[in-house]
């Protein structure tokens, strides 16, 4: 909104000449950010009471672990919160002419529809499953498959010709043109993310600050691979336009910080599938829009291992070898059945989560 | 388990869809509170006997729900046959510890589960045991080189970072069997050792099995109140809600009452 006031209004030496400041992208990501966060922190208290009063309440103490006890009965879908935290100072700072920006807010929505979807047949119906894995995987990939399509095949492709097939690995200077092998990878990507996150939201805090990690990596890259002199003295793809899905991070780390806010231990509020699907959704939605879907393994290495840890767990050794390998999955609930204690099994992933954020950022020169 | 058991569970092993379902069917019966399923004894021992180790494992959880000693023979039989997978054996370990008055052999394929390489059927085996101490009177001394081997120095902290730590469950089962059934000072001098085991669970429940013994055998006073000691240093901050200060309140209290009994 602001940004298209801009556009129509800046002028040198008009009366509207300070709103160039609303041109810069680093002015735009910072306000957007605080933007993101106030408006979370605003409308933090009132969605809380508002959940609690609709009876959206942590019902299932799923692994019997002691210390769980106190979750029952703690809102969940507090992931609106964070939707509405970042969709809000989209609409403020960033340009709607962008599709990059579009591409964004689509998988808010979608994702995060299909999260609430799933959260809203748990929570009132009685139903434990929620939406069955097949219609939520066909979801996920689906709209994978529409944002692969449109990323490499479409008319609507953002990127310059000579780009839009190349695949881009990390600590590799040179990248490879196999726009098919591009598209399955974006699919994986974001359809991964999102049940990645998913996968990691199990204990207060643990999901939304990796989240936050995540993001910033993948901000810098797209300030990099969007400047025109940074991008090519890095080696990187120089993406015109890619610039403005730094504000669109930026917008996603202020309402995570302000969703943390209610989220740290003990939480006063649970993000739900609404939020985690929503969350993982945008970051795979905005690293393949910065070609880094590759690096998406490194910078969240640690949804990475949650995911390995689960998928592992539950699809050899449960179902087809009939016994444990960990003690119980995803990795934070074995960590926490051994004995730690919950604060020390986060914080201690937050600190893994940011070695594999820092792993990342070292390979914008390590190629 | 063997590897090429596991290999090929992992390829494909075999798939009874018809003994599935029967036996999920039963299975949702006997857990919804239906007990007079005597019409239903010759599918139990099919499923026991399937090739379906979901089928087995249903079955076997019926008869756990059901606790009926006529299977006793056919649960001994998947405990201690190497080629189950371990949920079912693992299952038939906690069938037979739900039992009155198991036969010898069960007691024999506990022994013998106790000993498994998979942690799950070893603690189950061994709580199992631990229910049946009585007719048991080796037990003591059978259990205890379980928990010879406790990580410390070097390897504790490695424990964070391999799998070592694994065993802590047997090790939290071994120490409550020996706290039911120890009575000599090598049983307390062991417990007092996983009384500083790195994990805290541990830690706690060798706390109070070793007051038991300590109590049982009369000679171990001073190893007791240097326990209790450590424990002071790092314990009474906790919350009291927080299970290991339950379990040094617990095993505190005991420890009190008995050795004021005496003294009065």
């Amino acid at each position: 909104m602001l940004y298209v006031l801009y556009d129509l209004l800046y002028a040198e030496e008009s009366p509207f000449a300070f709103m160039r400041l609303f041109g810069y992208i680093t002015f735009r990501a910072i306000f957007a950010a605080m933007t993101a966060f106030v408006v979370t922190l605003i409308v933090g208290p009132a969605t809380i009471r508002l959940l609690r009063e609709l009876k959206m309440k942590n019902t299932i103490w799923e692994h019997r672990i002691a210390s769980e006890e106190h979750k029952i009965g703690i809102p969940t879908m507090g992931g609106i919160l964070i939707c509405v935290g970042f969709l809000v100072p989209v609409v403020f700072w960033c340009d709607p002419g962008s599709i990059y920006v579009w591409l964004a807010v689509s998988a808010a929505l979608f994702f995060g529809f299909l999260g609430g979807w799933d959260d809203y047949l748990k929570l009132t119906q009685g139903n434990k499953v929620g939406l069955t894995e097949k219609k939520k995987l066909l979801g996920q990939f689906g709209f994978a498959i529409l944002v692969a399509a449109i990323l490499t095949y479409s008319p609507l492709s953002p990127y310059p010709t000579e780009l839009v097939g190349s695949l881009h690995i990390p600590f590799y200077k040179h990248p490879i043109d196999f726009p098919l092998l591009r598209f399955g990878i974006i699919v994986l990507a974001i359809a991964g993310a999102s049940n990645a996150v998913n996968l990691a939201d199990g204990l207060d805090g643990l999901a939304i600050v990796p989240t936050i990690f995540t993001t910033g990596v993948l901000g810098i890259f797209c300030y990099v691979e969007g400047n025109a002199v940074f991008a090519p003295y890095l080696q990187l793809p120089h993406l015109p336009g890619l610039g403005e899905m730094v504000v669109v991070c930026a917008s996603l780390v202020g309402a995570s910080v302000g969703f943390l806010w209610f989220n740290c231990y003990p939480a006063q509020v649970f993000m739900g599938d609404l939020g985690s699907l929503a969350l993982g959704g945008i970051i795979g939605v905005i690293a393949a829009c910065a070609k880094q879907e590759l690096l998406l393994v490194i910078a969240g290495g640690l949804f990475v291992a949650e995911a390995i840890t689960s998928l592992m767990q539950r699809y050899i050794f449960v179902n087809r070898l009939g016994r444990r390998f960990f003690f119980r999955a995803p990795l934070h609930h074995d960590l926490q059945y051994r004995g730690w204690a919950e604060p020390k099994v986060v914080v201690r992933l937050w600190i893994i989560a940011a070695i594999f954020a820092l792993l990342a950022l070292s390979t914008l020169k390590l190629r | 388990m063997s590897l090429v058991a596991d290999l090929g569970r992992l390829i494909g092993g075999a798939v009874d869809p018809q003994g599935r379902r029967a036996t999920e069917d039963l299975l949702r019966r006997v857990r919804d509170g239906e007990r007079d399923l005597d019409d239903k004894r010759d599918l139990i021992e099919t499923s026991l006997r399937s090739r379906d180790w979901v089928a087995v494992n249903n079955a076997v959880k019926v008869v756990a729900l059901l606790k009926d000693g006529r299977f006793a023979d056919a649960l001994a039989r998947l405990l201690t046959d190497l080629g189950q997978v371990g949920f079912v054996r693992r299952n038939a370990a906690d069938a037979l510890a739900g039992l009155d008055d198991p036969p010898q052999e069960a007691l024999d394929a506990l022994l013998v589960g106790s000993q498994e390489d998979y942690w799950e059927i070893r603690t189950s085996s061994i709580r199992a045991l631990e229910r049946f101490h009585e007719r048991l009177p080796d037990l003591e001394g059978f259990l205890r080189p379980a928990i010879e081997e406790v990580p410390r120095g070097w390897s504790n902290l490695l424990s964070q970072f391999t799998w070592r730590e694994r065993n802590f469950e047997v090790r939290i089962a071994v120490c409550s069997a020996l706290g039911a059934c120890g009575t000599t000072e090598g049983t307390a001098l062991r417990l007092a050792t996983c009384c500083y085991d790195p994990i805290w669970k541990v830690r706690g429940i060798a706390l109070e099995a070793l007051v038991r013994v300590a109590l049982r055998c009369g000679t171990q006073e001073a190893l007791v109140e240097e326990v209790f000691h450590r424990f002071d240093q790092s314990c009474l901050h906790f919350q009291p809600r927080f299970p290991l200060a339950q379990n040094y309140n617990r095993a505190l209290q005991t420890w009190e009452a008995a050795t004021s009994g005496e003294a009065g």
